[in-house]
């Protein structure tokens, strides 16, 4: 009875508290991100290669280079303090560059794969390479990051790539069925879709993502008025909020070719993927390989991302199915007990 | 001991919201993934780019009868003075390290790598996993 009383007596409070947060909430402006200082040591266009500064006495030997997806801000894996990939590798003493993208203008609507593959990831790997005084590197890969960075390591077998890690990078596309089913090449004329707009809008690809999952942004609205009393969890929300409604457009070749190469003709799966008249061939890749899915993965689910490992030729390779989703995998609460120890520990040992 | 839901009132709805959250998608999904659902949504969306195109077409006749610049011509020079603001940002943050930096210091201009940014001290890359290091 007691327990009762106490329990409404704190809803009452809630209640209260939600009123005048949630009039903080929307009187204040979106969280700042990013906070993890860094230099931007390269641009090109559409690409931004930061080097994050070391926070560590020392730090491991080999250097790591993340590509982010190209849809999507890199900030994502630098959300908040405490809650942030990269401020956790620089932490544990790793030497933290990243590819970042940022909208493509209409100058960039020609960019192909071979612009990414051939051009943009060994330019900088190279530029790491000189930065950092190191020949080894460690590429990381996020979602199509990773589809780019195992092209790019299919491509350029003797580049010395020491490691090479994806997180939920899809592979077999015929397994990514909702997507594959939109893009029904009897029904979705793409060559319409990319002559007309050049660059595709981001609202296409921000729609293509909630499609997926029509009644999680109310839901997610329910939860966040549930929890308004909690101002970590308000910030947590908005900082996801505001990352997945900061879709990117994409490139209007490189989106031709995703949905022609990769979508219709599987060739990434069916190992045939060929960029400018050379052959990505996975088995080339002998590199050590992690590759870490998410068990409720509704984006890239595990049956589009698993083969990857089946793939390639490395000998040294390990995938991990953890709990989580898509993002949930890299950032926020979870990966800091998930995703993030087990990365330390496979990428530590691998990195002197 | 009180099951906490007896005393939680709001854990019926989240159960509620939750199991909504899920019935909602599996039937949007499963409506989604029908033949029907992609021809209906791709021929509106190739009816409305026709509509744009055509659009678009006859507003730039009548700019260019106008002598107005199209909006595609607009967006051009906004994306050059996009990139000419970004490029002074650079040039402006970097001038103001080497400026704040003292004489003989490693921000100070010495030979900054690319050009773009002056040198850092780095730690030395001599780290080794957690249970690796020799015995002090």
């Amino acid at each position: 009875m007691t327990a009762t009383a106490d329990r409404v007596a704190a809803e009452v409070e809630r209640t209260i508290q939600r009123s005048l947060k949630g009039l903080e909430y929307f009187a204040s402006p979106a969280p700042a991100v990013g906070h993890t200082p860094k230099d931007v040591i390269y641009e090109q266009g559409t690409l931004h290669l930061y080097h994050y500064h070391p926070q560590a006495a020392e730090v491991y030997r080999i250097p790591i280079l993340i590509v982010m997806a190209t849809s999507n801000r890199g900030y994502i894996l630098d959300l908040a303090p405490g809650q942030s990939f990269v401020e956790y590798l620089v932490r544990a003493g790793y030497d933290v560059y990243l590819i970042d993208w940022s909208a493509p203008v209409s100058a960039d609507s020609g960019l192909r794969f071979a612009d990414y593959t051939l051009r943009f990831i060994p330019d900088c790997v190279q530029r790491v390479r000189d930065d950092s005084g190191e020949d080894d590197i460690t590429v990381i890969g996020y979602c199509m990051g990773g589809v780019l960075s195992v092209i790019y390591a299919a491509l350029h077998p003797n580049d010395r790539l020491t490691n090479l890690v994806c997180f939920t990078t899809p592979i077999d596309f015929s397994r990514m069925e909702l997507f594959a089913k939109w893009s029904d090449r009897r029904y979705f004329d793409v060559d319409r879709l990319v002559d007309a707009t050049g660059n595709v809008p981001s609202e296409i690809i921000f729609s293509g993502f909630e499609m997926l999952r029509p009644a999680t942004r109310i839901a997610g609205q329910f939860q966040l008025w549930e929890n308004m009393w909690d101002e970590k969890f308000v910030r947590s929300y908005r900082a996801f909020e505001r990352w997945s409604s900061d879709t990117l457009p994409l490139a209007g070749e490189y989106f031709r070719e995703t949905i022609k190469e990769l979508i219709w003709e599987n060739r990434l799966h069916r190992n045939e993927l060929t960029i400018d008249g050379r052959h990505a061939d996975l088995r080339a890749i002998t590199a050590p390989l992690l590759h870490a899915m998410a068990e409720h993965d509704h984006i890239v689910p595990y049956d589009a991302a698993k083969p990857l490992i089946g793939h390639v030729g490395s000998s040294d390779k390990e995938e991990i199915v953890l709990k989580g989703g898509h993002v949930s995998l890299v950032a926020g609460p979870n990966a800091v007990k998930r995703l993030w120890p087990r990365l330390d520990v496979w990428l530590g040992a691998r990195s002197v | 001991m009180a099951d906490p839901k007896d005393v939680d009132p709001l854990a019926t709805w989240r159960d509620l919201l939750s199991q909504w959250e899920q019935g909602m998608n599996t039937i949007a999904n499963r409506a989604m993934a029908s033949d029907e659902y992609s021809s209906s949504m791709n021929g509106a969306m190739s009816a409305t780019l026709k509509l744009q195109e055509t659009m678009r077409q006859f507003m730039a006749v009548q700019l260019a009868n106008a002598n107005l610049p199209s909006r595609s011509e607009v967006q051009a020079i906004a994306e050059r003075v996009g990139g000419l603001e970004a490029r002074l940002d650079r040039i402006t943050t970097l001038l103001e390290r080497i400026a704040a930096a003292p004489p003989g210091s490693a921000d100070a201009p010495a030979a900054p790598p690319h050009g773009t940014e002056p040198a850092r001290a780095r730690p030395p890359r001599t780290k080794k996993p957690p249970g690796t290091e020799p015995a002090a």
